[in-house]
C-alpha cells in the first residue's frame, strides 16, 4: 500500500511509519495540512490517514478540497476523544472511517486494508475479503472457491450492503431497493431473504447483524 | 445545581447598554421635582402678586373715584363739576404713570375729561352702577387701568345718574407685582438649590454601604469566597443575600472541580504506576517478558480508557454549563449509536434490540446532542462490559412525562448482574466501580450528569430474572431559563 500520514505529533507518526515500513507499506508523511493539501493535487496514493488538528489548514479543510477537486482516495480521519462530534463532521465531510486517539495499531493497519481493499473491489467490480469473493457483474460469491449459489433478491441484498458496510439499513430501506414499484414488497420477504443470505453468508467475513426494532447492519471481519 | 462560571471579568455594558447610574438617577428625579415645585409655587406667586398689586392700586382708583364723584352737585343750572386737584394728585404719586379721567352723565355723554376713553360696556349697564367696576384696556397704545363709579344725585325735580372713569397707567403696578414676585422668588430658589444640594448629599450617604461592600469585593484574595460580613441595608439586603448565594455556590462548584483534579490525579497516577510497574518487569525478566508486556498492555489500554471517560465527563460538565441545546431526533441518535457500537464492538454475539415510540410519535427532545449520545454510549458499554456473552441488549426510546411535563425515557436494558440497591445511589459516584467487570467508574456518573444538565432524571431498576433496566428521563424541551433547584 502506498500510504500518506498527515499527522504532526511526532511521536505518534514515528510509532506510525515505524510500524508501517515495517509491515512493507510504503508511508510518506506530512506533518502541514496545506503542504499534504499541495502534496495531494500531484501524487496519488492509496489510503491517506488524516489527523483533524493540523497547522495551517485543518483536516476538514483538507478533506474538502480533496472531495471537491472529485478525489475519491480512502482517507482515514484520526480525532480525539474530546472532538466526538468531530466525527459525524467528518463522515459527512466524506471520510471513509474514522478512528479515536489512542488506537491499537493493529487496528489501524486492519482498516487501511479493508479501506484499500473495498475501494479496489468497486474498481474492479469483484470485492474480495479473505476466502470471499463477491463478483458484481458476474453477480455471484464465492466462499473458499464454492459458488454460494445466490438467488437474484439476494445479490441485490448482499450488493446493497457490500455498498453501506457499517451503516443501519432498514427493514423498508432494503425493501425499497430490491422490489421494484410493480412488486409487492413484503418485510416478511424481506426477513426471509435475510435469513437466507445470511445463512448462505455464514463461515464468511461478512457478517449482516439484525437489530431488533431498527434493521440490518454489514460488516466485515478482518483476520 | 452547580454552575460555575469562569470568573473572569464580564463588562458590565457588554450587552450595549451603559450602565445607569442611580446617584444621576435620584439626582434627575430630585431636581425634576423641585422643578415642578417651583414652577406651581411661581404661578402662585404671580397670581399672587398680580392680585395684591392691583388691589392696592385699585383702592387709590377708588378712592379718586369716590372723590371726584363727592365734589359733584346738582345746581338748578345744571351738574357743577368742582374737580378736587387731590383726587388726582394721588394717582400722579408715580412720574411714569399718567391718569386720565372723564365724567359722564346717564346717556353716556362725556360732561367732562377726554371723551374717548373706553368703556368696555360698563356705563350701558341698567340700572346705572353704583358701584365701582375695575377693568383694563388698550388705551393710547398703552395697558390702562380703568375704574367706573357712579352715584345718583338728588334734585329737586328728579334723581340724576353721573358717572366717573378714572384710568391709570399700569407701571407703577407693574413695578409692585415684579417685585414682589422677585422677593418671593429668590428665597424659593434658594430654597430648592438647598435642597437638591441635601438630595445629593443624602444620596451619597445612602450609597455609602454600596461602596463599602463594592471595597470588600475588590480588596478580596481571588480564593476568598466568604460570605460579605457587610451589615446590608434593608433594602439591598436581597441583592447582598443572593452575592453570599452566588458565592456558596462557587465555593461549592470550585470545591467540586478541586476534587474532581484531585480524584483524576489520583486514579491516573494509579494506574500509570501499574503501567510502569508491569513494563518494568518486562524489562527485567528480558525475552521471558511477553507476559508482563501483555498485562502493560491491557493497562495501559485500561488507562486509555479511564483518560477518555475522564475528559469525557469534564466535556459533558463543560457542555452543560453551555447549554448546546438543540432539537434532537432521538431515532436517529439511536441509529447512528448502533453502527458506532456494532463497528467497536468486542463481543459479536451480543443480541441488540432497539425499541422506538411508533411513527406517528416523533421522538424528539430538546437536548444537547453530544452529550446524550455520550450518555447513551456509555450505558450501552457498561451493559456490554457486565453482561454476558450472549447479552440481550435493548436500546428503548419510550414517550412518559416528568413531572407533569411530556418526556421521553432513553435507555438500556440488560441481561447482567444487575446492581445491589445498596449500591445504586453509590455507582452514580465518579470512581466507584461495582461487580466483577469493574470499568473506569466514570461511565454512570456522565450519564447522571447529563440527565442532571437536561433536567432529567436517571433511574436505574433491576429487571426480572436478572438485568438491569437503566433509563434516563429528559423532557422534551427544559424549562427556559431552568427551573430554581
Amino acid at each position: 500500500m502506498r500510504i500518506l500520514l498527515v499527522e504532526d505529533s511526532r511521536d505518534l507518526s514515528e510509532a506510525l511509519l515505524e510500524r508501517f515500513r515495517g509491515e512493507g507499506h510504503a508511508i510518506d508523511l506530512e506533518t502541514d495540512g496545506a503542504e499534504a493539501e499541495a502534496l495531494l493535487r500531484h501524487a496519488s496514493f492509496d489510503v491517506v490517514i488524516l489527523d483533524i488538528n493540523l497547522p495551517s489548514m485543518n483536516g476538514y479543510d483538507v478533506l474538502r478540497a480533496m472531495r471537491a477537486r472529485g478525489d475519491r482516495t480512502p482517507v482515514l480521519v484520526l480525532t480525539a476523544r474530546s472532538e466526538i462530534d468531530d466525527r459525524i463532521v467528518g463522515l459527512d465531510v466524506g471520510a471513509d472511517d474514522y478512528m479515536v486517539k489512542p488506537f491499537d495499531f493493529r487496528e489501524i493497519s486492519a482498516r487501511c486494508r479493508a479501506l484499500v481493499r473495498r475501494r479496489s473491489g468497486e474498481a474492479s467490480n469483484v470485492f474480495v475479503q479473505g476466502a470471499f469473493e463477491f463478483d458484481r457483474g458476474a453477480r455471484r460469491a464465492l466462499l473458499a472457491g464454492v459458488d454460494l449459489e445466490l438467488r437474484h433478491r439476494e445479490v441485490q441484498v448482499l450488493e446493497l450492503f457490500l455498498g453501506q458496510l457499517g451503516r443501519v439499513l432498514t427493514k423498508d430501506e432494503v425493501a425499497d431497493r430490491i422490489y421494484s414499484f410493480d412488486e409487492a414488497p413484503s418485510l416478511n420477504a424481506v426477513e426471509q431473504t435475510m435469513t437466507r443470505l445470511r445463512k448462505k453468508l455464514d463461515g464468511s467475513p461478512v457478517a449482516i447483524r439484525t437489530i431488533r426494532g431498527l434493521g440490518y447492519i454489514a460488516s466485515i471481519r478482518d483476520d | 445545581m452547580s454552575r460555575a462560571r469562569p470568573s473572569g471579568a464580564i463588562p458590565a455594558h457588554a450587552s450595549g447598554r451603559r450602565p445607569y447610574s442611580l446617584r444621576r438617577r435620584l439626582m434627575v428625579a430630585s431636581m425634576g421635582a423641585f422643578a415642578v415645585l417651583i414652577a406651581l409655587l411661581s404661578a402662585g406667586l404671580w397670581t399672587y402678586a398680580r392680585s395684591s398689586a392691583n388691589e392696592t392700586y385699585d383702592l387709590l382708583l377708588r378712592g379718586a373715584a369716590i372723590a371726584i364723584l363727592e365734589r359733584i352737585s346738582v345746581t338748578p343750572e345744571g351738574i357743577d363739576i368742582d374737580l378736587p386737584p387731590s383726587a388726582l394728585e394721588i394717582l400722579a404719586l408715580d412720574q411714569d404713570d399718567r391718569v386720565f379721567y372723564r365724567v359722564v352723565d346717564a346717556d353716556g355723554a362725556t360732561l367732562t375729561g377726554t371723551a374717548d376713553l373706553p368703556s368696555e360696556g360698563s356705563l350701558a349697564k341698567s340700572p346705572p352702577l353704583q358701584e365701582p367696576v375695575f377693568f383694563d384696556s388698550q388705551y393710547s397704545g398703552e395697558t390702562v387701568r380703568f375704574v367706573v363709579n357712579g352715584r345718583t344725585l338728588l334734585s329737586a325735580d328728579e334723581p340724576q345718574w353721573v358717572g366717573v372713569q378714572i384710568g391709570q397707567t399700569r407701571i407703577a403696578r407693574n413695578a409692585m407685582e415684579r417685585d414682589l414676585i422677585l422677593k418671593g422668588l429668590v428665597p424659593l430658589a434658594a430654597l430648592s438649590i438647598a435642597g437638591v444640594a441635601m438630595a445629593r448629599a443624602g444620596i451619597g450617604f445612602a450609597m455609602r454601604p454600596l461602596a463599602g461592600i463594592e471595597r470588600d469585593i475588590r480588596e478580596r484574595q481571588p480564593n476568598d469566597l466568604k460570605p460579605l460580613d457587610a451589615l446590608p441595608p434593608r433594602e439591598v439586603e436581597s441583592l447582598i443575600t443572593a452575592i453570599n448565594g452566588f458565592m456558596r455556590r462557587l465555593d461549592l462548584s470550585r470545591d467540586q472541580a478541586e476534587s474532581f483534579i484531585a480524584d483524576v490525579a489520583h486514579q491516573m497516577r494509579t494506574s500509570l504506576a501499574a503501567l510502569y510497574s508491569h513494563l518494568e518487569a518486562a524489562g527485567d525478566q528480558g525475552e521471558a517478558g511477553t507476559v508482563a508486556v501483555l498485562r502493560a498492555r491491557d493497562q495501559a489500554r485500561r488507562t486509555v480508557r479511564l483518560t477518555n471517560q475522564l475528559l469525557s465527563h469534564a466535556m459533558v460538565i463543560h457542555r452543560a454549563d453551555k447549554e448546546m441545546f438543540e432539537t434532537i431526533d432521538l431515532g436517529e441518535l439511536v441509529r447512528r449509536l448502533m453502527e458506532e457500537i456494532v463497528r467497536d464492538e468486542r463481543a459479536g454475539g451480543i443480541d441488540f434490540a432497539v425499541e422506538l415510540p411508533p411513527p406517528p410519535t416523533p421522538a424528539k427532545v430538546m437536548g444537547d446532542p453530544i452529550a446524550i449520545r455520550e450518555a447513551l454510549r456509555n450505558l450501552v458499554d457498561n451493559a456490554v462490559r457486565h453482561g454476558p456473552p450472549d447479552n440481550q441488549i435493548t436500546l428503548h426510546v419510550v414517550a412518559t412525562t416528568l413531572r407533569g411535563r411530556p418526556a421521553f425515557a432513553i435507555g438500556v436494558e440488560d441481561q447482567g448482574p444487575g446492581i445491589a440497591d445498596a449500591d445504586k445511589p453509590r455507582v452514580v459516584e465518579r470512581f466507584y466501580s461495582s461487580g466483577p467487570g469493574g470499568g473506569s467508574g466514570v461511565g454512570l456518573a456522565i450519564v447522571a450528569a447529563v440527565a442532571e444538565s437536561h433536567k432529567g432524571r436517571l433511574d436505574l431498576a433491576d429487571r426480572k430474572p436478572s438485568g438491569l433496566r437503566a433509563s434516563m428521563t429528559l423532557p422534551q424541551s427544559p424549562l427556559p431559563g431552568g427551573e430554581a433547584p
